[in-house]
């Protein structure tokens, strides 16, 4: 008779870690991630920057309402610029 | 192969430099805390968390499975030969000025400790507990209660890659946001400050990115350095004007100054060569980073000892009071290279590996002597 190995008899570890994302999805993800947190910021960038060129408005000479606009102009510039570039190509294999 | 960061020694020293200001302003202008002037540098704190964890990361990425096998261990022998050493003797700074204070205002007869202080204080101050109450967080030395975190945090590193080993950095990172809601944060009951463990997992983040470049091949090196620089240019500006402007967010302000120094040391990692690294590197700033720790630990109680004096003086004027207050951050400058010489440079040099870890080295090819396995022996037991 033919004693089986209790160890192959063991089931197998149960493993905590998530399944594992294929590249192609992960690439996918990140790609869609970061246009999303670039877009979220810009949102709450332009928020901001209205709110407090409304509240200098009243309390402060215009001076600083000029460098909000500033601000706010070259910052959303910059923003387009760098989403441009980095998505002008395909995503890398 | 892991560089050494100059302009991470700039950014530290520009850090302390703001913070010493703060408390010179605070000094000099009591006044100025009621009226709102001197907070609109309240986004310091978080951004030497945000480094904090850029560099526990950074230094640790070497190592294979970085996210699931960082030993404890080791973590506290280096974070405590990094910070302890400093930490008491600023500790025990400001304990010998409340001390002169308590001996100069003739404190009650029979007491013990100095004015103000009890032993449970005391115990918390030296268990680096003291962030878990805030009304004894400036008791002895002020600034040293940024030390009870950043000692919490260092210890928890291990649980967050091991979090971000299961659950990918983006889920790390989503739940640190969720701990920045009250409903959410109440159920840790305050043992970790929300805002400054999102800043320290960012800045760990970066060192990620920076460090095991996943991320950047999705992208290129080119694009994502763009990236980082939107992020860091929104970030900013979105820091500056709501802290100028006090407009609420949906999240703490302080967190968008961590989310801006991560991308900022991204993007400057990304450009070894740009103006930016360059400048940031041959700054004369990078020399007063290298003793920014011990002048955030020494000049509180010199400004303290200076206030005393002022006041035993009489001095009212402006003038004289700012005169002094600037003689005794020079002084400050001073005590801080006595005590980066004492309490840091002896313990911040590396210590040997142990050589029975290390593979044995690949003789080569044209070697004429070949070792004997008497000698190779030891080195693999």
């Amino acid at each position: 008779m033919q004693i089986q190995n209790p160890t192959l008899s063991r089931p197998p570890a149960v493993s905590l870690r998530l399944p594992a994302c294929s590249v192609e999805f992960r690439n996918r993800l990140y790609r869609a991630m970061i246009p999303l947190l670039i877009m979220g910021l810009v949102a709450i960038f332009v928020y901001t920057a209205w709110a407090a060129a409304e509240q200098w408005r009243v309390e402060h000479p215009m001076r600083l309402g000029y460098l909000v606009l500033f601000l706010s102009l070259s910052a959303s510039l910059q923003s387009i610029r760098s989403m441009a570039i980095a998505f002008r190509r395909p995503p890398a294999s | 192969m892991k560089q050494r960061l100059p302009f991470l020694d700039t950014v530290r020293g520009l850090l302390a430099l703001i913070v010493v200001l703060n408390h010179l302003l605070l000094f000099v202008d009591p006044g100025g805390i009621e009226s709102g002037t001197l907070d609109i540098l309240g986004f310091r704190v978080p951004m030497f968390f945000t480094l904090s964890g850029f560099v526990l990361y950074y230094s640790a990425a070497d190592r294979e499975r970085v996210e699931s096998a960082l030993p404890f261990w080791e973590i506290v022998r280096r974070r405590a030969r990094r910070l302890l050493p400093g930490y008491y003797a600023g500790l025990l700074l400001g304990l010998l000025f409340l001390a002169a204070l308590t001996y100069m205002e003739k404190a009650k007869p029979g007491s013990v400790l100095p004015i103000g202080l009890s032993l449970p204080t005391i115990i918390q101050h030296l268990l680096l507990l003291q962030s878990w109450s805030p009304d004894i967080f400036y008791s002895i030395n002020a600034p040293c209660w940024m030390m009870g975190y950043e000692w919490q945090l260092s210890l928890c590193l291990p649980m967050f890659l091991w979090i971000a080993g299961r659950i990918g950095w983006c889920g790390l990172i989503s739940l640190a946001l969720l701990l920045q809601f009250p409903a959410v944060n109440s159920l840790q009951h305050g043992v970790l400050s929300p805002v400054y463990t999102l800043c320290f997992i960012l800045g760990a983040a970066a060192a990620r990115i920076v460090r095991r470049p996943e991320p950047l091949q999705v992208f290129g090196r080119d694009e994502f350095r763009e990236i980082a620089l939107a992020v860091m240019t929104l970030a900013g500006c979105i820091t500056v004007i709501a802290e100028l402007a006090r407009i609420p967010l949906l999240l703490p302000v302080e967190c968008f100054s961590g989310v801006f120094l991560a991308a900022f040391c991204i993007y400057v990692c990304l450009t070894p060569n740009g103006m930016l690294a360059t400048a940031l590197n041959r700054s004369v700033v990078r020399h007063v980073g290298k003793i920014s720790y011990s002048l955030f630990l020494v000049h509180f109680p010199i400004f303290n000892l200076t206030a005393i004096l002022a006041g035993h003086w009489h001095l009212q004027n402006r003038g004289g009071l700012w005169l002094l207050y600037l003689a005794s951050m020079a002084i400050s400058m001073g005590l801080a290279v006595v005590f980066y010489r004492c309490f840091e440079a002896p313990f911040m040099r590396r210590a040997p590996e142990p050589s029975a870890k290390r593979p044995p080295q690949a003789s080569k090819p044209n070697a004429s002597v070949r070792p004997s396995v008497a000698s190779i022996e030891p080195a693999l037991k």
